[in-house]
Parts: structure tokens; sequence; C-alpha cells
């Protein structure tokens, strides 16, 4: 028994190709497509006469099932005149549906009454019915569709919008109209199939297929394009748009949509990273991640879901993989799942997209930074791939910049870095991805004097780092309540530092890190994912320069040539598995608890961390969501702390507990209100021994972190404007050893305001600005020096640790685009421009040879990049 | 590997920095006042040694230069065995000497002698550490904790330290001489009195050389010989390696500046070749401005020298 339905699902998003041709259509002939469609009344196509397609035998017997994307071209008279296969499915699926496409018969698309011919796409869905083993009779927990009927064009809600729902068996429908908010809720749905159908009196209708799942609420947006101008061309879509359970407390998102438009980042969307709620600024815009109080050292980075060794090029330039590749980002400032170990502070995770599967795109971006260009493609049905490429042209800029009397650069700096993805689906339950990339950074000075204080300072200066990983993952859908993700990535990293004679980095890893995890649902109120992940880092690494020494939490002004420069060569292996356990528990329709469960090992110190974390989310009312975590973490000591030949070998690991309260509020579709508060705290911290003494660290740090955020956001989808506003209010404290004195954090803000938003204009015109109001970083005064007779330099005598403060820093980043739309590719031309009115704020503070003056050291000056991009 | 990530951004720093992003200060080779600018080490009865045994005694003497004529200056000195330590504020482990002291202000180089204590007491330490403090035009502070060289705020100075190796395997150490000074091609002979003013020079003993706005070029040598080879231990695992020292210039003037505070003679630079940059010229006194030059060479392992060179610069 076979059953064939048609969907169209997702149509907004597999028009992207055809959209841009019609929009480079309709701008050819004159008119913008928003004054046409405000002018005209326009109603789209309806479909009258559906025809099944012939199910491919082929596929039958291997129990394939498909989807293909079709570009329909439906004339005055309601006739398919052309049909043309979008996203192929292979297998014979796209014939199939072409023969029968063609066959369609449609009410033709009006505009003011009169007929016109149009352009849409369609998804045509093949789908097996398969028999199901009898199920014992129960009394599922019931689900809900939650959504909104809105505008593509404008954002705007549709009004009387009818929204018909029918379980996909045929069995009752229901019938909701929306209000001017554009919403509707269907309640107490058992779980299943539904399609939905919307049906307005401008935009047409839309056919719709959801997933009810028990005790969830399914959200859903369906966005109605109505474009239309002079060449009496018109098409629609929709795109529905489910977010995955939340596991954490929190997590902050930015969108693909979103992500490379934000201003003051360059397009690099993991610089936007630093407007969201708990994230620090680091000084200079360092790219240091500092979540909620915490060390960079405290957070993790992972890539595709495995952990990357550096995020930034050059500390913090532009981020090492293109913001074009990336599906989401994914922010956890606390309280993560139990799916993340070895770290106690936050978790930013980067999911890059697959690559395209309908027709080759490509892009090319240049700028006064880097250039940077990608090709994707598919191959046959079931595989595609990704190239993608960036070179820095910055190096060009520099010397230029650079005066040659203030130092000789032998090698300017440049920067590089690869992609390689590939996406392959032997059959609908299983994926394998590749993915192979590699970052590199390199520049060398000669350094004739830096400050003028330190003889030691003097030779080549010199930074290459470079990492390349191979990372393979298959994922299989088990049964249909299973699913198995395996994953494997291996590589190197290798990083060299060099001062002249003073100091000399060589340091060589094999990073490997596999992860193995089930996920599955027990029953409608039950799922349960369990793993182990490991992670295996052989390390060789040479060091001369003084002593290894505590982190954070000291001054950096001392002089290097009144310490002791030695050399040292320290090896070993990290070995690090975990194995972890989350329980995702409906508890009721409306309250949620997540318990989750971690044990890692750290064979470098002999020592298990055992994290328990319980997370419970309650909808108070529709939109409101009151949300509570607790969880402890642990973090192994950083391997130079631990080494037996520098370090400590007998350190215990880091603890921390989190502790999280807040509330969601919803304020409309896409608008949201957060509050939170959370309190940190930190025991074992490593600190150093004074003077470097043995055992050189020790276990006797503690700390204590807490705050308040406050964010709001609205986002792009279907509008012309979105946004982020967020307000960290914090304090982050330590304490170095028994009876020492609490000291703030190096990087402790106590105020962290960000405010920023994009509207997006006519003619395809972009302008948006962020502004950020942050606290100074603390700073640690001196209070006099004393003059070393030996080496000739003085050195300098510290206060209280980060007792004083630099100023607020603000700064207003504007960027501005402009995009035209060619029959099969756009350019766009923007300029994004840092530190707008030039704000000279205080980053640091720098001392004359005695300590006797002292002077403001700036952060950047106004930083405008231009750059123009071309995509197809 | 977070640590990595700020590297980079040190590293970024380090380059914006030298890349003259950093403040404007006044130049570290000007000489504006009272400055301490090393020690002296003789061995008592081995006066060609910079580095004392256990159980001998050492003279050091600290030679502090004035942006004039000299001035009277008060001192405190103790010595002691140091705190074993990385890094950090040089501190008194064992041993401290009585005070050396001058309280009242008087002409003449601030030292003290330093008698090395036997084995028992140095318990291994390879060094002995002299704390104290040199003040001008004023009594010298003698309360530790304040960090200051002077009991009174109209005085100047510094507070000291000076790490004094002790020759603990049989590799004594010479102090390094410079062997020719030249400033455009004219050798600097002249060593002004220590109470020359700063200004009246013209016809005076001093060359004189007529302002102009170009830089001038000095070009230092050192002494053959200067440069001792010795064994350290280096590499992983520690290993005795032959080396030669290196020698650490620094250049200071009255008047005026030079590029760097700092310089080397080494393996690529058997010369030091910097610019002076001459004072404006609304800086010369009409009756000729005496520019003290004053150049230091330390060998990194004690031996330290100072010679003061002086010109008088007349308005054009």
């Amino acid at each position: 028994m076979r059953k064939l339905r048609l969907r169209c699902r997702d149509v907004g998003l597999v028009l992207a190709l055809p959209l841009l041709l019609l929009s480079a259509m309709v701008h050819a002939q004159g008119a913008p497509p928003e004054e046409a469609a405000a002018a005209a009344v326009l109603v789209p196509p309806r479909l009258v006469d559906f025809v099944q397609a012939a199910y491919p035998s082929a596929a039958e017997e291997q129990g394939l099932e498909a989807t293909v994307v079709l570009e329909l071209t439906i004339a005055a008279d309601g006739v398919v005149t052309n049909a043309r296969v979008s996203t192929a499915a292979g297998h014979g699926f796209d014939e199939a549906a072409l023969e029968a496409a063609r066959r369609f018969r449609f009410e033709p698309a009006t505009r003011d009454g009169t007929p016109i011919p149009v352009i849409i796409g369609y998804r045509y869905h093949f789908e097996l019915q398969h028999a199901e083993p009898p199920e014992e009779p129960t009394t599922p927990t019931p689900g809900r569709i939650v959504g909104r009927v809105i505008g593509l064009e404008d954002g705007l809600p549709l009004l009387e919008a009818e929204v018909v729902l029918t379980q996909a068996d045929g069995d009752g429908s229901q019938r909701q109209v929306t209000g001017s908010d554009g919403r509707f809720r269907f309640d107490g749905l058992a779980p299943g199939a539904y399609a939905l159908r919307v049906i307005t009196s401008e935009y047409g209708e839309l056919d719709q297929a959801e997933e009810v799942h028990a005790g969830e609420a399914t959200d859903v947006v369906y966005r109605m394009r109505l474009t239309s101008g002079p060449g009496d061309e018109l098409e629609f879509g929709a795109t529905a748009v489910i977010d995955p359970p939340p596991r954490e407390v929190t997590r902050r998102t930015i969108r693909r949509e979103e992500m490379t438009r934000i201003p003051g980042t360059r397009g690099d969307p993991l610089r936007a990273v630093e407007l969201l709620p708990g994230v620090a600024r680091p000084p200079f815009g360092a790219g240091a991640l500092i979540v909620r109080g915490s060390s960079p050292n405290d957070s993790e980075v992972f890539f595709a879901g495995s952990p990357v060794p550096l995020l930034y090029h050059f500390g913090g330039l532009t981020s090492f993989v293109p913001g074009s590749l990336l599906q989401r980002i994914d922010f956890f400032p606390g309280n993560f799942s139990v799916r993340y170990g070895r770290k106690i502070g936050g978790i930013l995770e980067v999911t890059p997209r697959d690559p395209a599967t309908d027709d080759v795109h490509g892009a090319i971006d240049l700028n006064v930074i880097d250039l940077s260009a990608m090709v994707e493609a598919p191959v046959g049905d079931n595989f595609s791939f990704a190239l993608a490429g960036r070179r820095s042209v910055v190096d060009a800029v520099f010397n230029a910049v650079i005066p040659d009397d203030a130092l000789n650069s032998l090698a300017a700096p440049v920067y590089w870095d690869y992609q390689a993805l590939a996406t392959w689906r032997p059959t609908n339950r299983d994926k394998i991805r590749l993915l192979v990339y590699a970052s590199s950074d390199r520049f060398r000075f000669f350094v004739k004097e830096v400050g003028g204080n330190d003889p030691l300072l003097r030779g080549n200066l010199e930074l290459s780092t470079r990492f390349f990983h191979n990372q393979i993952s298959w994922t299989r859908q088990l049964s249909a309540n299973v699913e198995q993700e395996l994953q494997w990535l291996s590589g190197t990293t290798r990083i060299n530092f060099g001062l002249g004679e003073a100091i000399g980095v060589d340091a060589r890893f094999v990073q490997n890190y596999g992860r193995a995890e089930w996920r599955a649902r027990l029953s409608d109120r039950v799922r349960v994912i369990g793993g182990l992940d490991v992670l295996v880092v052989p390390f060789d690494i040479r060091y001369t320069g003084p002593a290894v020494r505590q982190q954070e939490g000291r001054a950096d002004h001392e002089p290097l040539s009144s310490q002791q420069i030695s050399d040292n060569r320290f090896q070993g292996t990290a070995f690090q598995p975990g194995f972890y356990l989350e329980s995702d528990l409906q508890v009721t329709s409306n309250f949620e608890a997540i318990l989750g469960l971690r044990l890692d090992y750290f064979q470098e110190i002999d020592a298990f961390v055992f994290d328990p974390r319980l997370v419970a989310r309650y909808e108070i009312r529709e939109g409101t969501v009151l949300k509570a975590g607790a969880g402890m973490f642990g973090q192994p000591p950083e391997f130079q702390e631990s080494n037996s030949q520098v370090g400590n070998p007998r350190l215990d690991p880091i603890r921390a507990a989190h502790f999280d309260v807040g509330v969601d509020q919803e304020l409309g579709e896409g608008i949201r209100f957060g509050v939170e508060g959370f309190y940190k705290q930190l025991w074992r911290r490593v600190v150093g021994v004074p003077g470097g003494l043995d055992p050189v660290f020790t276990n006797e740090g503690v700390g204590r972190i807490y705050g308040l955020e406050v964010s709001g956001r609205i986002e792009p989808i279907g509008r012309r404007f979105f946004g982020y506003l967020s307000y960290t209010l914090s304090r982050s404290e330590r304490r170095d050893g028994p009876g020492e004195r609490w000291r703030l954090f190096d990087f402790d803000q106590t105020h962290i305001f960000t405010l920023s938003g994009v509207y997006r204009f006519n003619r395809g015109w972009e302008l948006g600005g962020t502004l950020r109001l942050v606290s100074g970083n603390p700073n640690t005064p001196i209070s006099g020096s004393i003059y070393d007779a030996t080496s000739g330099v003085y050195l300098p005598i510290n206060g209280r640790i980060n007792s004083t403060r630099n100023p607020l820093f603000n700064r207003l980043d504007v960027r501005i685009s402009k995009e035209w739309a060619f029959q099969s590719w756009k350019l766009s031309l923007y300029l994004d421009v840092q530190n707008v009115y030039n704000r000279a704020n205080r980053e640091g503070i720098n001392y004359n040879f005695d300590y006797s003056e002292s002077a403001p050291i700036r952060g950047f000056p106004i930083l405008p990049a231009l750059g123009i991009r071309g995509e197809m | 590997m977070r640590w990595v990530s700020l590297m980079s951004s040190l590293a970024m720093i380090v380059a914006l920095g030298a890349a003259g992003c950093s403040a404007e200060f006044t130049p570290a080779t000007l000489v504006d006042e009272a400055r301490v600018l090393g020690a002296e080490v003789l061995v008592v009865g081995d006066p060609l040694r910079t580095n004392p045994r256990p159980g001998e005694a050492a003279d050091v003497r600290f030679e502090v230069v004035f942006a004039g004529a000299e001035q009277p200056l008060s001192w405190a000195f103790i010595a002691c065995v140091p705190e074993p330590t990385q890094f950090g504020e040089p501190r008194c482990a064992a041993g401290t000497t009585a005070p050396s002291l001058q309280l009242e202000p008087a002409f003449g180089a601030p030292g003290l002698r330093v008698d090395v204590p036997d084995e028992a007491t140095l318990a291994g330490a390879r060094s002995m550490l002299v704390l104290g403090a040199i003040c001008a035009e004023g009594p010298v502070n003698l309360d530790r904790e304040a960090l200051r060289a002077c009991a009174d705020e109209a005085g100047v100075g510094s507070v000291v330290a000076l790490e004094l190796r002790l020759d603990r395997d049989g590799q004594a150490n010479a102090a390094p001489h410079f062997a020719t000074l030249e400033l455009d091609g004219v050798s600097l002979e002249y060593v002004p009195p220590a109470d020359a003013a700063a200004t009246g020079c013209s016809g005076g003993d001093a060359p004189a050389i007529p302002w102009q706005e170009d830089v001038l070029e000095l070009k230092l040598t050192a002494a053959p010989g200067s440069r001792e080879t010795f064994s350290a231990l280096r590499g992983v695992p520690p290993a005795p390696t032959q080396r030669t020292e290196d020698l650490q210039v620094s250049l200071l003037t009255t008047a005026g500046s030079f590029e760097r505070l700092f310089d080397f003679f080494d393996d690529r630079n058997a010369e030091v070749a910097q610019d002076w940059t001459p004072p404006a010229l609304d800086d010369v006194a009409v009756d000729g401005t005496l520019v003290r030059f004053t150049f230091t060479l330390r060998d990194g392992r004690g031996g330290f020298d100072a010679a003061t060179r002086a010109i008088c610069l007349l308005p054009p």
C-alpha cells in the first residue's frame, strides 16, 4: 500500500533563485515591486486540478521517499505552460513530478481582477505509506500548533486569513481565522501529521504539512510572498520555522537571515556574538569569548560539533569560517546541556549548513580586509558539496599604513582559511557529512623598540598559527524514535610565537575528538539523549620565556628583562573521555524538566568529575515562560598548569555551580523579551604560588559571579526591521587564596548595553547601526617603581589588583548596503564603519620608562571597511 | 587552548604599539633630573672581577647622572640573601646586613661594601640582593614600605635594587668597556667636570658644535674582549652551553634625544649606531648649552661600565 501526498512546504526557502530571477525581471521593467504591490490587488493562482504522480517503482521497492521542488509557469488561462525541476530528488521522482505537474490546472492569478501569468514554486512530496505495527491503545498527551501568517515583503500580519487544519488521515478538520495580529492556534491535537491550508484573499492559498508531538507546541510562521510588477508575473511562498526544543535555560541564537547584516561586524557572524547578553567586550575587540564573568579559557567554541582551537584570525580580526557557510550560531551563556563538558563558562556552537542541492551557487566578496570566494553544487541526486576560501588583503593595506621608521616589516600579516564541506545522503535515513577546514595566520616584524622600556623586547616578533581539521559525521535514523550520530575529528594545530631570544613558543597539538550520541523518544513525554565524547590531544611544546604563571588576575607591566628566562619542553597527551545522559520529561503540557548527568575523566591529573544538571521550564501562559536551572560543571587545568615539568600534576579539576532563573515573554511574533538572573560559584580555581615557587600552582582560588541580563529581540523573518537590545548588569570577583582579599575579575564589566538594529529600505538599500555602552575593564594601578640596576629597567610596584577601571566604553557602528538583483545573480556593495564618531576609548594605560608618567592606550579609531559581494 | 587566541591578540597589540599607536612621553633617553643608571661592582682584592665568591667582599658604586652640575645625594642601602622567586618584586630572605646610610646630602657616588656570607647562610643562593634608595635634593627616605626614595616631596630619586651575582662555578666575570665614542664622525673625548654648569660652555674646553636641524649620528664600539664567553645551562634538558655575552648599551643625553634607550653589541652588531636629535633651537642657550652624553654597558652577568662625554652646542 502506498499513499501519495502533495505538500507545499518550505516553498519560500527553495524559491530563493526564482524569486531573485523574478525580482530582477521586475526591476528591469522599472517599477519597484513594493510599489506595484501597493497599487494593485493581486490574487495568486489556486490549484484546482491536482494530478497524482506515479510512484517510481524502483524507488518504491527500495523504500525511498523524496521531495521534488518544481518551478511552474502558469499562463493567464491557468494552464501550466512550463515546468522545470528546481531541486532534484533523482530515482525517477523528478520525471514523475514533472509529468504530473504539467497536467495541473490552476485558477489563474489575477491583478485587479485581470488574469495574469505567474511563476510559482511547488514542492512535490513523495511519501510511502508504511505499514505500522499495531500499537497498544494509549491516550497520548496532546500537542498544539501555534502560528502566525504574515506578508513576507513587509512582515505585517495578515488579517482574516483562513487557516484550515486537517489531520493527515483526513479525519476531521478545524478552522480558524486570523485576527489583526495574524495569529492562529490549534490546541488539544493528537500527535501526528497534519495538513494546514492557509487561504487569503490577496495572497492566495498555501498548503503546509506539520507534525505535532506530544506535549509540544509546533511554532510556525507562514510567510506569504507577493511580488509583481509590470512584468505580469507573480509568485508566493511560505516557510515554516520550528525551533528545536530547548535543553538549556538560555540559548541565544543568531539566525542565518541576520548573521551577516549586523553593523560593526564587517559581515562576520561570529563577531555578532559579542553583542549578545552575557558576553563581555574584550579590549581591542580581541576576540576572546568572555561569558558571564568567566575567563576566556573557561568557554569553548564548537564548529560542526567539535571544539576548535582558534575562532578568529589575528586575535579578533575576522573569524576563520565565512558566514555564508553557516546555518546558525547558538550561544549558551550558562547551565548548558550535558552534551558539553570540560568547561565551566559558556558554549558557542557554530553550525555549518548543508551545501545547496538545487543548483550551482557561488559568491565572491572583496573588502579592505580580505578576499573570499565560495562555490557549492549538487553532484548527482544525493551528494552536494561546498568549497570556500579566503585570503587576507590587509597585508597590502598594513604595509601602506605602518610608517617605515616605526618598524621594519619583513613579512606582512597574512591569513587564509579554507573549508570543504560535502553532504551525502545514501538513503533517506542516513546523512554523512565530510568537513575539511584549515586556518593560518602569520606575521613577522623586526622590532626596533617597543615602548622603549624593556631591552629584551627586540629582534623578530613572529606569530604563526595554523590548524587543519578533518571531520566526518554520520547521522542515521535507526528507527522512528531513535536517531544515532557518530562523529570523529582529527587534525593538527601548530603555533609559533617568538620575540627575539626572550620568548619562543613552538607548540604542536594533534587534536582528536569523537562523539557518539543516541537520541530516543521513549514515550510521548520522555525523550532521552545519551552519548560519549572523547578528547585525545597529544602535545609537544617547546617554550622559552619567563616562568609560567597565573593567567588571570595579575598585572602585566613587569618587564621581561627583570624576569628569569628559561628553556622548557613539555610533552604529554590529554585524554579526556566523557559520558552523558539527559532526559527531557514533559511533566505536564506546560511544564518540562530536563535532567542531565555527565561524568568526565581527566587522565593528565587522574581525576573524575560528576556533573548533575537540571533545567525546568514552565509556561505560565501563552508566550510567557518561566525557566530555571542549576548545575555543576568541571574543567581540567590548562595543560601548562598541570604539566609535571612546569606546573603541578597534582591539581584537581576546577569546579563551578551555575544557578539561573528567568522569564521569557513573547510580545508578538518574533518579538521577544527576557530577563534572567544568574549566580555562579567557582572553587578549586587554579592560582599561582607567589614568586612562582613550588608547587607553582594550587587549587586555592575561588570566585563568585552574579548578575542580571535583560534581552529584547525582533527577528528579521518577514520584517523590514530586526534588532537586538541587551543589557547585562554583573559582578565577577575572585579570591586567589585563603586570607586574600576579594578582587575583580580581569574583564569584569558592570554594565554592558548593546542596541543594534537594521532596516531594509526599498530598492535593495539597507541601513543599520549598533551602539555599545560598556563599563571599562578593570586595571591595576602602579604605585611606584624600583630601578633594577642589574638590567637597567624599572620594575613597577603594583597597587591592588584590578582596583581601578577604564572609563565607560562607547561606540557606534554603522553599516549601509545596497543590493542589485540580476537575472541569475546579485551584487551588493557595503560599507561597514566601526566607531563612527571616532571615540577615543581607553583600553589600557601605557607608562613611561620609570612609570612616573602615564597615558591612555586608545582603542581603534574610526574604521571604515568597504566591500563588494557577488552571489549567484 | 583559548590562550592561543590571547597570544594572537597580544602579538597584534604589541605590533600596534610598535607601529606608533602608543602614547608620547618625555624621551626615555633624556636626563632631565637626577637618575640612577646602574651599579659597578668591584671585588675587594680583585678589582677586575665583578662577581664575588662566598666569604669575599665587594664594593658597589651606583652611577648617577644629572641634568646639569652634580648634586649632593643621600642614600640608604642594605644587602641580603634574596628570597627565591621567578618574578615579581625582589625581597630579602635572610642575612640582611646593617644599613649603609648617608642621611644628609653629600657629593659623591652612593655605594656600599657587601660582605658575602658563607655557604651556610647563602643556602645555595646564586646572588646577593642590594636594596636601597638614592635621593637628590633632600634627605633619603628610610621607610622601606613607602617606596619613595626621598623623605621630602621636593627630593628626586630612585628606589633601587641590584642582583649581585656570585661566582659559584669558577667563571670570573670582568666588566666590559667602551672603545670608541663618535658623534658625527668626530671622536667624543671631552669628559665634563662634575660641577660643570648646563649652560655657558661657549669658549670652554668642550668641543663646540653649531646647532643644526638635522640629526647627528652617534657610533659606539666596545673594547676588544669585552664580550666574554661563558658556559650557561641551556636547552631541555639543561646542558652547559658555550655562549658569548651580548652587551646591552644605554644611551642618555641631557638635551635632545636618541632613537632608543637601549641597544646591543651582539653577533650582528659590532657597532652601535644611533641618531641623536638635537634639542629645539629655542632650548639652546645663547652662550652655549653643555650637552652631556652618558653611555652605559652591561654584560648581563654583573659587569657594568659607564662613560660620560660632552659637547658644547652653540646657536648657529
